[in-house]
């Protein structure tokens, strides 16, 4: 079960490189390529809402499962990263874009690996969630005392230690590359 | 510390970084392709761009005067008559952006219908029509062009230049230029084309010239007991003649 999750973690990363790449061919193909340069900024719309789902974990917004909020945030952030990999086309031009474009191959990358953890620890704590309610404990108790036990749980802890500064380091040099776009006029 | 404060630090370390790259050079950190031939040599952004303001025109014209574009380098040498690339009449073209023609920083390019040249300028729609397409737009060597030396707008429109929208009608067709079908259209060279240079309407038509209606039975009726291949009868590949004795021998027997 762990090796077919973990593959299927691969297979969306290669899926999502194939999709973008055979676009990028389509687009050149058919000599439409500046169709490219209007993906970035819907991409970026796309990753930007899916940022509902760390709103919604930090309480500030209400409402909804979080099961469904962490979904639209792996969908949207899947989509994004495909429309932004389309824009950059694989035109190796200002570095800038570039290293952005390499912390978001980055982000997706350990976004895959933390769904892969976070996946597997909800596995492992449902099995023993069931044997500790049998013993009498309630549905949190058993919770809180499965979570530190996990070691999916523990790797997760540090996962957040590295998915949040990757998604950090990329947000800032986006929006370097978008301010650079707006002060220059290229739109 | 806690993960928010390190989220920032790595926040604006990394547009530390990006404004660190743009400062040691602008050029490899955020242009987003090379410069145009006469452009290499400027290094400093602000020299065409203005921060935060998109508007070129003003900086293409400090360097590139409109009254001396086609006559004179932007260095103050004078351009040959017959140089090509002088022939273009920027003075006779209205209040059009350079930006609609002309596209810096190879790679990137606009949308096509957003840099769309503005043909419903009155100087470009009345009188003399040909010669005003010509400021742009270069006369094919092909036979129809050759021969058209009058109306740019029988085939083609200022809405689409390269998929001409030829109407048939003989009224519209200049005399003595579209005399056959073949000053336009190229005849294959296969065996067919060859032995049979009259009549292409018996096949092609008007309106489409691919594919092909040809009604065979106009000729002969190709009934059930005529169902073989084309060189059953057409035994050379040449289609005007045919030839019975492929299947029915001559015999005493009737």
């Amino acid at each position: 079960m762990k090796k077919s999750l973990l593959i299927n973690s691969i297979f969306g990363f290669l899926i999502q490189i194939s999709i973008a790449a055979f676009l990028i061919f389509v687009l050149h193909f058919l000599k439409i390529e500046f169709i490219g340069r209007y993906l970035g900024p819907v991409g970026l719309l796309f990753i930007l809402l899916s940022f509902l789902y760390s709103l919604r974990k930090r309480k500030i917004i209400h409402g909804g499962s979080m099961k469904n909020y962490l979904l639209f945030h792996e969908v949207m952030t899947w989509l994004g990263a495909l429309l932004i990999l389309v824009h950059s086309g694989i035109h190796f031009n200002a570095i800038i874009p570039w290293l952005a474009t390499a912390a978001m191959l980055a982000n997706i990358t350990s976004g895959f690996a933390g769904r892969f953890h976070f996946e597997e620890a909800s596995r492992e704590l449902e099995v023993s969630k069931k044997v500790l309610m049998k013993k009498g404990l309630n549905d949190e108790d058993a919770e809180n005392k499965l979570w530190g036990a996990s070691l999916h749980a523990q790797v997760m802890e540090k996962w957040h230690a590295i998915h949040l500064p990757i998604t950090s380091i990329f947000a800032g040099l986006l929006v370097f590359h978008v301010i650079v776009v707006l002060m220059y006029g290229a739109f | 510390m806690k993960p928010k404060s390190y989220a920032i630090l790595y926040f604006l370390g990394s547009i530390m970084l990006a404004l660190g790259l743009f400062y040691l050079s602008p050029k490899f950190a955020a242009s987003p392709g090379p410069l145009m031939q006469g452009h290499t040599s400027v290094s400093d952004c602000q020299k065409c761009h203005t921060v935060f303001k998109n508007d070129y025109e003003s900086s293409c014209i400090s360097c590139h005067a409109i009254t001396k574009i086609g006559f004179f380098k932007t260095t103050g040498e004078k351009i040959p008559r017959n140089t090509k690339s002088g022939k273009v009449n920027h003075q006779r073209m209205g209040p059009v952006s350079c930006g609609h023609c002309h596209v810096d920083h190879r790679g990137v390019k606009l949308a096509p219908n957003l840099t769309a040249f503005n043909h419903e300028n009155e100087s470009y729609e009345n009188g003399q029509k040909k010669k005003k397409c010509q400021t742009c737009h270069s006369n094919p060597p092909d036979t129809p062009h050759k021969k058209n030396t009058t109306d740019c707008d029988v085939c083609h429109s200022t809405k689409i230049w390269n998929k001409p929208n030829f109407d048939h009608s003989v009224k519209k067709v200049p005399e003595n230029v579209f005399i056959r079908c073949e000053s336009c259209h190229k005849s294959s060279k296969d065996s067919f084309h060859k032995s049979k240079r009259e009549n292409c309407g018996d096949c092609h038509k008007n309106d489409v010239w691919k594919p092909i209606v040809f009604d065979h039975a106009k000729y002969y009726r190709l009934d059930k007991r005529h169902k073989g291949t084309c060189k059953n009868c057409h035994k050379l590949g040449v289609y005007t003649q045919y030839k019975c004795t492929g299947c029915h021998a001559h015999s005493k027997k009737p």
